[in-house]
């Protein structure tokens, strides 16, 4: 007997030690002698009793025997489904080099539509570019010729190279501004510096 | 001639030996017989772990989900398992640790999701009162049923670490050595922690302390 219970409680069990015995098994000497503790102790162990009656009834009537099942083969499942390796979608095959196109790109292209689109963009280029010459300078041809059917008509066999038609446009334009005449007789002629250097 | 037959094995040791098996099996690379051995464990220890987790969330659906992953945890850590511990004692620390993070979570969400009720005189009350009975009763159990929602009251209202170790000790009859195993805790500790849950649930059960006694435990919660 504790000396807390023959102190404080005049020789009698406290509530811990009868709930302890309860648990461990052990039989205090003191129940055989006091009929108070002895009284106290069954009250006490009929309540611990039926409390563990009702908390396991409790549990055991939210889970039945079948939402245990159900629950067993889900755990069961679960574990399945840990063992089972993930399973991969397959794709048609590609090599390295598409994979890495269509990972930048976002969408994958044939390389032979590629090659057709660049030679397509390239012949193009070409036709474009031979029609783009031709055409301004006949266009120009006719232009002129439209302009100053009169000066032009004299020095066909002449105008060759950018230096006569130089002369010619200068010659053209000579007579035509007045305002400016007083500077051009001022200013060298080319005809004149081109001489000066020949005969150098 | 006779036959020399091998005492029969404790649960301990069967649930060793399974665990070893099993752990050889999930080497071996043979997912399927490891299952299959280990559905044996499932079966020995899932109606204590419903209990325990039951008890503990208060709440059949939560508890149900506890107790799936605890298994599941425990397949995949067996490796981690040690022979020298019972079984039940590792799956348990496992499962209360399951429990103590739903329990976490929950608290978290109530927070933001709703305030705790409160009566008419602006105290408020436990969530656990508003519990639907567990399932339709007939007439002679209605004083059963009863019984039950009164214990079940009483129980919430018990501070956390009281209702783990009352749970153990008394619904699912763990020494006290074995609870201190499961919850880490000193095993005088436990002693202490069990005698003062049962000494608080005899005065919330006593007659007529129902009403009387809910600030009283209001404040020792605190």
């Amino acid at each position: 007997m504790r000396i807390a219970d023959t102190l404080l409680r005049r020789g009698h069990l406290s509530e811990d030690a009868l709930v302890d015995a309860w648990y461990s098994g052990h039989h205090p000497a003191h129940l055989d002698t006091c009929t108070i503790c002895a009284a106290r102790a069954l009250e006490v162990s009929r309540w611990l009793e039926q409390t563990r009656e009702l908390g396991v009834a409790e549990a055991d009537a939210a889970f039945p025997a079948e939402r245990l099942a159900a629950q067993q083969s889900q755990i069961l499942r679960k574990l399945e489904q840990l063992d089972r390796p993930s399973k991969l979608l397959s794709f048609p095959r590609v090599s390295s080099e598409d994979a890495i196109e269509s990972v930048t790109h976002g969408h994958r292209v044939s390389s032979r539509w590629i090659a057709a689109a660049a030679a397509a963009g390239l012949i193009l280029g070409v036709i474009g570019g031979r029609l783009s010459v031709w055409q301004p300078s006949g266009a120009a041809r006719s232009t002129a010729a439209q302009a100053a059917p009169v000066q032009k008509a004299p020095d066909t066999g002449r105008a060759t190279n950018a230096a006569d038609l130089l002369l010619d446009s200068e010659d053209v334009s000579q007579p035509q501004i007045h305002s400016l005449s007083a500077i051009d007789t001022l200013t060298p002629q080319v005809t004149v510096a081109r001489a000066s250097t020949q005969r150098r | 001639m006779t036959e020399v037959s091998s005492p029969p094995l404790t649960t301990r040791e069967a649930d060793a030996r399974v665990a070893i098996d099993v752990k050889a099996l999930q080497a071996a690379g043979r997912p399927d017989a490891a299952r299959e051995r280990f559905a044996e464990l499932v079966e020995r220890h899932q109606r204590r772990a419903i209990r325990i987790a039951f008890h503990y969330l208060r709440e059949a659906a939560d508890a149900d989900e506890a107790v799936q992953d605890a298994f599941v945890k425990s397949y995949v850590h067996l490796g981690t398992f040690r022979e020298d511990l019972p079984f039940e004692v590792w799956f348990t620390r496992i499962l209360i640790n399951g429990c103590l993070d739903r329990l976490k979570a929950r608290r978290r969400r109530e927070r933001w999701m709703a305030p705790h009720p409160t009566d008419a005189m602006g105290v408020e009350r436990d969530p656990a009162e508003y519990l639907p009975s567990r399932g339709p009763s007939p007439e002679d159990l209605v004083l059963l049923g009863e019984r039950r929602e009164q214990l079940s009251v009483a129980l919430a209202k018990l501070p956390e670490r009281q209702r783990l170790i009352f749970m153990l000790s008394h619904f699912d009859g763990q020494t006290s050595r074995e609870v201190s195993a499961m919850t880490g805790l000193n095993e005088s500790t436990v002693r202490v922690h069990l005698f003062r849950a049962i000494r608080r649930l005899r005065s919330l059960l006593a007659p007529g302390a129902s009403h009387t006694s809910s600030g009283r435990t209001r404040r020792a919660n605190r």
